[in-house]
């Protein structure tokens, strides 16, 4: 008896074993963070759930970032396609997810959409993210901050999609997109740039940052409904705002650095 | 007491049947996905194509005819079976186009876009054009959408290869002639992504 249970046993173990080979990991409760390389702080982390949760109130649009220890064997653009579509970044009809994949150890990185987001982010724009925000950020050695400005680079386009979208960038240092002939990128910036401040929301960019992280409060200025955000929080479980659905073809850009 | 035997037998046989049917609505479907995974290679191999026929007519004017660049796009277009040139002088694809054929095509593409990598060190107006240079971020997408196509495609290959192979679906598939489907040799993970891009700074 003892014999058949060991047999078994076995058998299962090689079982799962197989089953775990090239698996991507899983999503956590906070879903638009998952931080497993500790690039970022415990309050940029919380700032990011708060910002792409109402990004995701706002728009149905998902923005995730993973920073992962290994890439268990995969190339980094196989793991973020197989993580994207497993974890369903986006929601199901509008394909409008948008996954900043991170991996420190291998020194790999990729940026890829949903097809509905690519429109917008074409592979041309995200090329100047990397060269611009991205590439400079990360030789500065501050991945946790490079990340989030690039995150905000790729909100304020979000926001040029979904211009109903009233969202507060990240709190870190302002980087600008340089100017590519073929894409007026400088006059779309000002445009967009235009647009915000149009609903109150300009101003804030430019309000001095206060030090303190934890200082945010003081923060929320012109035409900014504080409480609206709270409520929020509040009433959506960060779990049920999975999109479950999002299908991506796997475009975008990435590479090492 | 005879009919009840009859019974048994249109009973089972009837359950044989639609035993069968539902063996074979499951092979088509596996058979269809795989299909379609193949149509989803073909329209992403035409979207590279499209790029790099845009390519092509940006870098012209910056190299000369001289260039491996030119070799390259000449290879390409003179004897590369499963591609032809059309009026406007654009590269498409044949919609019959085998495995091996793309295989042999990707091959030469990916030689074009290392030639121009190439060429972008040596001339730097090209290094400088912001049009070539989005266009090769643009290439680089879609060779990685090219190579998820091809991975989705393997997947559901195998899949239904494995089901062919497997009892009691190999008497179906030998019965109603369903026939293996054929893989693309490497896989990315071990061939590794031509991407060019990411790694210059």
């Amino acid at each position: 008896m003892k014999k058949i249970v060991n047999v078994l046993l076995v058998m299962l173990v090689i079982i799962s074993s197989q089953i775990q080979v090239n698996a991507v990991v899983k999503p956590n409760n906070d879903f638009y963070v998952l931080d497993e390389a500790n690039v970022f702080t415990p309050a940029q982390r919380e700032e990011i759930i708060n910002t792409s949760t109402q990004v995701y109130e706002q728009s149905k649009a998902q923005m995730v970032i993973v920073t992962v220890n290994s890439l268990d064997g995969m190339s980094i653009e196989n793991y973020a396609y197989d993580l994207f579509n497993s974890w369903q970044i986006g929601n199901k009809d509008l394909n409008n997810g948008l996954l900043i994949l991170f991996a420190p150890n291998e020194r790999e990185y990729r940026i890829m959409t949903g097809p509905g987001l690519e429109d917008v982010f074409t592979a041309r724009f995200l090329g100047t993210v990397r060269d611009d925000v991205l590439l400079p950020g990360l030789k500065t050695n501050d991945y946790g901050v490079a990340l989030m400005q690039t995150y905000n680079v790729l909100l304020l386009k979000l926001q040029t999609k979904y211009p109903e979208m009233i969202i507060k960038p990240l709190d870190v240092k302002e980087v600008h997109l340089g100017e590519r002939p073929n894409e007026s990128l400088g006059s779309e910036l000002i445009s967009m740039l235009l647009l915000l401040s149009l609903f109150g929301v300009g101003g804030l960019l430019f309000m001095p940052r206060r030090r303190n992280r934890y200082g945010r409060s003081s923060r929320y200025g012109t035409g900014y409904n504080r409480s609206r955000m709270n409520n929020q929080r509040s009433s959506y479980p960060r779990r049920s705002s999975r999109g479950g659905g999002g299908r991506s073809f796997g475009g975008g850009i990435g590479g090492k650095f | 007491m005879k009919n009840k035997g009859l019974l048994i037998i249109i009973g089972i046989l009837l359950l044989f049947g639609g035993f069968s049917i539902s063996k074979y609505n499951g092979l088509v479907n596996a058979e269809e996905k795989v299909e379609l995974k193949y149509a989803d290679i073909q329209s992403q191999l035409q979207m590279r194509f499209d790029k790099i026929n845009q390519l092509v007519d940006a870098v012209q004017t910056s190299l000369d005819h001289e260039s491996e660049v030119f070799k390259a796009i000449a290879a390409l277009r003179s004897d590369t079976p499963g591609v032809y040139t059309d009026d406007k002088g654009n590269i498409q694809i044949d919609p019959n186009i085998s495995i091996a054929q793309m295989e042999a095509v990707e091959g030469r593409l990916n030689e074009i876009t290392t030639q121009i990598n190439i060429a972008q060190e040596a001339y730097p107006d090209l290094k400088a054009n912001q049009n070539v240079t989005g266009l090769m971020d643009e290439i680089s997408s879609t060779e990685s959408q090219l190579n998820l196509a091809r991975r989705d495609y393997n997947q559901a290959a195998s899949a239904y290869n494995t089901s062919l192979r497997r009892f009691p679906n190999n008497i179906f598939a030998s019965m109603f002639g369903f026939e293996k489907a054929s893989l693309f040799s490497a896989s990315d993970d071990a061939q590794g992504t031509p991407n060019s891009l990411g790694g210059k700074k």
